[in-house]
């Protein structure tokens, strides 16, 4: 069950009492928000210079959290001003939330933890233990005096205030905290002061939003209504006084175009694993989350689609929209693709985003996808190589790929899977940080595998017999296609299954 | 030619010496190490721990304290689990079908989600084969005695029951239905002591001497489990070869994420590169619990039962360790600074005290949340031994285990 809070008025979370808001404010809200966020409004308002009374103090803070909503709903179009927003958004919070009264602390807290983070003496009360003398978060001199303070005759300490703020937070929530031992462990509870835990709670602040971002993204294809408003509000954030304020980052490499010598299906092998897999889910699937949509509707752009193209593939692919002629389709649904190409308000021309932006919002295929179905893709493809050499090269190099997906170091597994499909084992490449780094280093390279690879994810047409690599003289394989042809299924379906295990606890 | 799944195999197909079960004599074997019937451990000695050799009985000559300390280090790493005994298919059918007792599995599976959960099996003259889930534990026993079961390992909980898909019967595998949980396990095996094992043991091979590691081991991470993390329920199981799994049965660790398994991991993985560089990571002193326990813990032991060299590397010598047994047999030290030399920072000898002791946890086991791990009760088909489920892992040694050939004569 949801904890209920109250909110200070700040939050940009909370509830305000009248949410209706026409057009005429919508740009008033939403440039309010922005000076509060970069200008010097922030540091006004930080510092209390600015006297007003409770009631316009209410006001205010209403306006400021339907300008956050306003362009939350921007965000949620445009992938730069969603970076832009939850980093900025994350500052204010940090800065808001050290200025709060304690009960104020605790009650974000709530609204953030739910009861995945509860007060020192609140889990000193549920252990039976006094946890804030037992980890030395209150020493015994302090305690002694405020005991006598309270009750000269008795040991039992009724009143606390004054005494350190500490906060335990579940460890389910804060793995990367657990990892570097900054913190107190104790039966499962991170322990700190809310002080020292105010980068942790930042953190979580920021992913929440982000998440509300990508729900709000979801919901904007084929909401005319939403697409209208976040086209309005990219259209306030275009003008020069507000574009310097947000000063969105490009991200590039220098390169910010590559052609490809035909479509993106025929230069599969070379493409980054993320959007080969993409590509194989729009095949598969005909869906794409909001910003899969938004990734691969960009990477198509840079790699040299025309508009119409992009349109006419996602029509072709897409599932939504049965009985929908492409007028329709495009009026309709092609809002993201538009905007794409910079043919909705906002007019940006969009960039390739980079690894780091793919792996906090989009797919990656290292960070996203589970070590079992990295795994069975790696193995799916070594089975397909025929020579001994060749193979063991290769699961050398899939070793690394397995293993830095366990240490979550995707970077570092796609530069392996770059080596794994180039073979550029010569020399050490660069880590990936950028999926056109990744193209363009394919491309010049080349995929020298000596067989017909089907991409990530497709399964080999066994039903065509010039679709099948020729060189599968591999035993295994060899067998295993002959016993699909046989219809020995349990066999194969045994054959695949070792496939799949080659991690396998064999022990 | 399309055969029926559910048929046993015939008699012959075990012929095929690739897929026999029937192992040549493993060459890595001590030639001191007698391959016996009954397979356990030469040495007849059961104790909590290895004797110390410092603990030998005094002689008036430090020269044959030391030769006596040997002897008995020697006389301990003879004492090698036998590998790759002769087992049968017989033997394994008979095993599943009149010994393996289904009902144990309730130690470490829950009822309700049994016939969702994922099996996978090694079985004499056939491929590997996994996705495969049964309606009931004597189903799955039925299954394991048909076809003599090498190896047998369960995996995830998923959303509907799992099999392989056929012509006939268009089944959910595991990537075809939802995952819905799995217990967190911690695997610790003999052989990622390799570096640092000071018996003359490798790969598979166990003493007694590199048991004491895997023991350490499991006291370690069984106290973090319980007083870090706050978990109740965890019950250790021997895996028939050469170490232990840590099952966490806590009902929250069931949906843990990749990631927050590999938190929690990464909170007790202490060294690093365990195959090359061994780094060590630096505790903070926030970690104060996990910092005390392994002081606690393993001092004794590290002291006692390293080779000199090993203290020699970060310059304790002969004199300076005799004083530090001397001072921990007195049993009255309160901080391990008391008993290190005064040459020696704290932090090179809790250091090395990690790199050779502390717990080295394989992560991938834990992380992975789709892998099968060995059935607990099954037979590990290298050794011979049944995996067992064990109260106390402080206490307990492989020859302890039960054997297929004393089972099933």
């Amino acid at each position: 069950m949801k904890t209920v809070v109250t909110l200070p008025a700040w939050f940009p979370s909370r509830k305000v009492r009248n949410s209706v808001v026409d057009e005429d404010s919508q740009k008033k809200l939403t440039k309010g928000r922005v000076l509060l966020l970069s200008g010097k409004l922030k540091q006004k308002i930080l510092k209390q210079e600015v006297f007003e009374t409770e009631e316009e103090y209410l006001k205010r803070a209403d306006r400021e959290v339907l300008g956050h909503g306003l362009l939350r709903v921007a965000a949620a179009a445009d992938m730069r001003v969603s970076s832009w927003l939850v980093e900025t958004e994350g500052d204010l919070f940090s800065e808001r939330f050290k200025a709060s009264i304690d009960t104020e602390k605790h009650e974000i807290i709530k609204y953030l933890y739910e009861d995945k983070a509860i007060s020192g003496e609140e889990l000193s009360r549920e252990l039976g233990e006094d946890i804030l003398l037992k980890f030395h978060f209150v020493n015994k001199l302090e305690l002694r005096r405020k005991r006598l303070l309270n009750s000269r005759d008795s040991n039992v300490l009724r009143d606390r205030s004054g005494l350190k703020n500490v906060l335990a937070i579940r460890y389910t929530e804060v793995p990367d905290v657990l990892k570097q031992r900054k913190f107190v462990l104790y039966q499962g509870w991170i322990l700190g002061t809310v002080e020292s835990l105010l980068s942790v709670i930042k953190k979580r602040f920021e992913h929440q939003l982000s998440d509300r971002i990508s729900q709000i993204g979801e919901q904007l294809d084929g909401n005319p209504l939403l697409e209208k408003m976040s086209a309005n509000i990219l259209g306030y954030l275009e003008d020069s006084e507000t574009k310097a304020l947000i000063n969105p980052r490009y991200e590039s490499l220098g390169i910010d175009h590559i052609e490809l010598d035909g479509s993106v299906e025929h230069n599969l092998l070379i493409l980054p694993p993320c959007l080969q897999e993409l590509i194989h889910k729009v095949n598969a699937t005909g869906y794409l989350t909001h910003w899969e949509r938004f990734q691969l509707g960009i990477f198509l752009k840079v790699t040299g689609m025309p508009i119409d193209e992009q349109l006419r593939y996602w029509y072709n692919k897409a599932v939504d929209n049965v009985g929908m002629t492409f007028e329709e389709f495009t009026n309709r649904a092609g809002y993201i693709i538009r905007h794409i190409y910079g043919m909705e308000e906002g007019k940006i021309d969009y960039t390739m985003p980079s690894c780091k932006t793919i792996q906090d919002k989009m797919y990656c295929t290292f960070k996203h996808n589970s070590i079992q179905n990295v795994t069975k893709m790696i193995s799916e493809i070594i089975d397909l190589i025929k020579k001994p050499a060749l193979k063991e090269s290769r699961t050398v190099i899939a070793r690394s790929i397995v293993a830095s997906t366990y240490q979550f170091e995707a970077n570092k597994a796609c530069k392996y899977f770059y080596s794994f499909i180039t073979g550029d084992l010569s020399s050490n490449p660069p880590v990936i940080s950028h999926p056109l780094q990744y193209l363009r280093m394919a491309k010049e390279k080349g995929v020298i595998f000596e067989l017909n690879m089907a991409p990530i994810g497709e399964p080999v047409n066994l039903d065509d017999e010039d679709s099948l690599p020729d060189e599968i003289t591999d035993t295994t394989t060899k067998k295993s296609i002959d016993a699909i042809k046989d219809k020995d299924t349990e066999k194969i379906a045994d054959k695949t299954s070792e496939q799949v295990t080659l991690e396998e606890e064999s022990r | 030619m399309s055969k029926n799944p559910n048929q046993p195999p015939e008699q012959g197909q075990v012929s095929d010496p690739d897929q026999s079960i029937r192992s040549q004599p493993d060459s890595e074997q001590s030639p001191n190490s007698q391959v016996q019937p009954s397979g356990p451990l030469a040495s007849s000695s059961k104790s909590q721990h290895p004797s110390n050799p410092m603990d030998q009985p005094q002689k008036s000559q430090q020269g044959q304290k030391t030769q006596q300390a040997k002897k008995a280090q020697t006389q301990k790493a003879d004492s090698k689990v036998k590998f790759q005994p002769e087992i049968t298919e017989e033997q394994l059918k008979t095993y599943y079908r009149d010994h393996f007792d289904t009902n144990l599995l309730w130690k470490v599976m829950d009822k309700g989600s049994f016939p969702r959960r994922e099996f996978g099996f090694d079985r004499v003259g056939h491929f590997f084969t996994r996705n495969k889930s049964f309606a009931n534990p004597s189903d799955l026993k039925e299954y394991m005695s048909i076809y003599a079961t090498k190896a047998a390992y369960a995996g995830a909980i998923y959303a509907d029951p799992v099999r392989t898909k056929t012509k006939k019967y268009n089944a959910f595998t595991i990537h075809d239905t939802e995952w819905m949980g799995r217990e967190l396990i911690f695997d610790l095996d003999a052989n990622d002591y390799d570096p640092v094992r000071q018996c003359d043991c490798k790969g598979r091979d166990v003493c007694e001497i590199c048991w004491g590691l895997i023991q350490d081991a499991a006291v370690i991470m069984d106290e973090t489990l319980r007083v870090d993390f706050g978990f109740k329920k965890l019950q250790w199981v021997f895996t028939g070869g050469r170490g232990y799994h840590c099952w966490v049965l806590d009902r929250e660790t069931l949906t843990l994420s990749q990631e927050q398994r590999s938190g929690l991991v990464n909170y007790m993985q202490l060294i690093h590169d365990p195959g090359d560089g061994q780094r060590v990571e630096k505790i903070t002193n926030s970690s104060v619990l996990l910092n005390e326990r392994i002081v606690r813990l393993l001092t004794k032991r590290f002291v006692l039962e390293s080779r000199p060299i090993v203290l020699e590397e970060i310059g304790i010598k002969k004199t300076a360790r005799a004083t530090m047994i001397r001072k921990l047999k007195e049993k009255n030290y309160k901080e391990l600074i008391d008993i290190i030399p005064r040459k020696v920072t704290y932090e090179q000898f809790f250091e090395q005290m990690v790199k050779y002791r502390y717990a080295r946890i394989d992560h991938k086991v834990t992380i992975d949340t789709r892998r099968l791990i060995r059935l607990p009760g099954s037979v590990h088909s290298h050794t011979g031994y049944v995996g067992q489920y064990i109260d106390n892992p402080e206490s307990f040694f492989p020859e302890d285990a039960k054997h297929i050939q004393d089972i099933t004569g």
